[in-house]
C-alpha cells in the first residue's frame, strides 16, 4: 500500500526537500512493520463477531422499547388534550408553530449576517 | 471467496465472513495503530474497538474506497475520540511509558529503535497522523482530509511542520547529507 498514489508539482518539490527525512521515518517505520504481531486465531475472530451482533440486537432491542414508549407517551398526551382540553391543544400547537418560525428566521438572519 | 463477496455476505450479517475479513486486516490495522499511536497496548485495543464498530457499520460501507482504508478510518478517528476523553498530564505520562516500552519490545527483537521513531513518537498525534498517512501509506492530501475530517490544505500543512518537528529532533540541517538513510 505504500506510496501508490499520485502527487502533484508541488508535493514533489516539498518530497525532494525533505528526502532524507522521509526516508529516515519509512526506515524506521518499516522496522516497526517488521516485528511479529500476535494474530488470534479464527475461532476468536468468530466468537467477537458474535458477540457484537448480539450486544448490537440488545442495544436495538433497548432503543426500539423506548422509542414505543415515548411515542405512545407523546400520543396519549395528545389525544388526552385534544378530547379532554381543547383549548390547551390549540394553545400548544400555536405555540409549536410559534418557536418554530421564530427559530427559522433566527437561523436565516444569522446567515445573512455571517455573509 | 474474495473481499467483495466477503463483504456483500457480512452486510447480510455472515459471521464467519466478518471473521475472515478480520483475521486477513488485523496485522495492518494493528501495525498502523501501532505506528500512529507507538502504543502496542492501545493499538491492540483500538483494533478491537473498531472492529465492533465495523459490525455495527459495516451497511455504511459503500465500496468507494478500499476496505483496509475504511478500517483505517475508523480507526483513527476512534483513536482520536479516545484521546480526546483522556486528561492530557496523565496521557503525557502514559505516551512516554509507552513508547518506552514499545522500543523496548523493539530492541529485545534486535531491531533498532531509531532517532526517527523518537523523533516521531515525540510529535503530537495531530502531525504525526498525516504524517504516516502520508509518507508511509501513500495517501493523497484529499484522503488524509478525508479520514481525518479536516481539509486536504490542513493535512498539508500538517504533515509539512510534522517533518519540519522532526528536522529539527534529527538536527538534518547540522548533519553531512546522506547520514540518515539506512536503506
Amino acid at each position: 500500500m505504500k506510496n501508490q498514489k499520485g502527487i502533484s508539482s508541488s508535493d514533489e518539490q516539498m518530497d525532494k526537500e525533505f528526502f532524507e527525512t522521509i526516508s529516515a521515518i519509512n526506515n524506521g517505520l518499516d522496522k516497526l512493520d517488521s516485528m511479529d504481531n500476535f494474530v488470534p486465531d479464527d475461532k476468536w475472530f468468530k466468537e467477537m463477531v458474535l458477540n457484537q451482533q448480539r450486544l448490537q440486537k440488545k442495544k436495538y432491542r433497548r432503543e426500539l422499547a423506548w422509542f414505543i414508549l415515548s411515542a405512545m407517551l407523546i400520543l396519549s398526551g395528545v389525544v388526552f388534550t385534544m378530547l379532554e382540553l381543547p383549548m390547551l391543544f390549540f394553545m400548544l400547537q400555536a405555540a409549536t408553530v410559534a418557536i418554530t418560525v421564530f427559530y427559522s428566521f433566527k437561523g436565516v438572519q444569522k446567515q445573512v449576517d455571517s455573509q | 471467496m474474495d473481499e467483495k463477496e466477503l463483504i456483500d455476505s457480512a452486510k447480510k450479517g455472515d459471521h464467519r465472513s466478518f471473521a475472515m475479513l478480520f483475521r486477513s486486516h488485523y496485522p495492518l490495522l494493528v501495525k498502523y495503530l501501532m505506528k500512529i499511536t507507538m502504543n502496542p497496548d492501545v493499538a491492540e485495543e483500538i483494533a478491537q474497538a473498531t472492529m465492533a464498530k465495523c459490525v455495527e457499520k459495516i451497511h455504511l460501507f459503500n465500496g468507494k474506497s478500499k476496505f483496509s482504508s475504511w478500517l483505517i478510518s475508523i480507526a483513527t478517528n476512534m483513536y482520536i475520540d479516545q484521546h480526546r476523553k483522556k486528561k492530557r498530564e496523565r496521557e503525557w505520562q502514559e505516551g512516554e511509558a509507552a513508547s518506552r516500552k514499545l522500543q523496548w519490545q523493539m530492541e529485545s527483537k534486535n531491531e533498532e529503535w531509531t532517532d526517527a521513531l523518537a523523533a516521531l513518537s515525540r510529535l503530537t498525534d495531530e502531525m504525526r497522523i498525516p504524517l504516516i498517512l502520508k509518507h508511509y501509506y501513500g495517501y493523497s492530501y484529499d484522503e488524509i482530509g478525508e479520514i481525518l475530517n479536516i481539509a486536504a490544505g490542513t493535512a498539508k500543512s500538517r504533515v509539512h511542520h510534522g517533518l519540519l518537528a522532526v528536522r529539527r529532533e534529527l538536527k538534518v540541517d547540522e548533519k553531512p547529507k546522506g547520514n540518515l538513510v539506512k536503506r
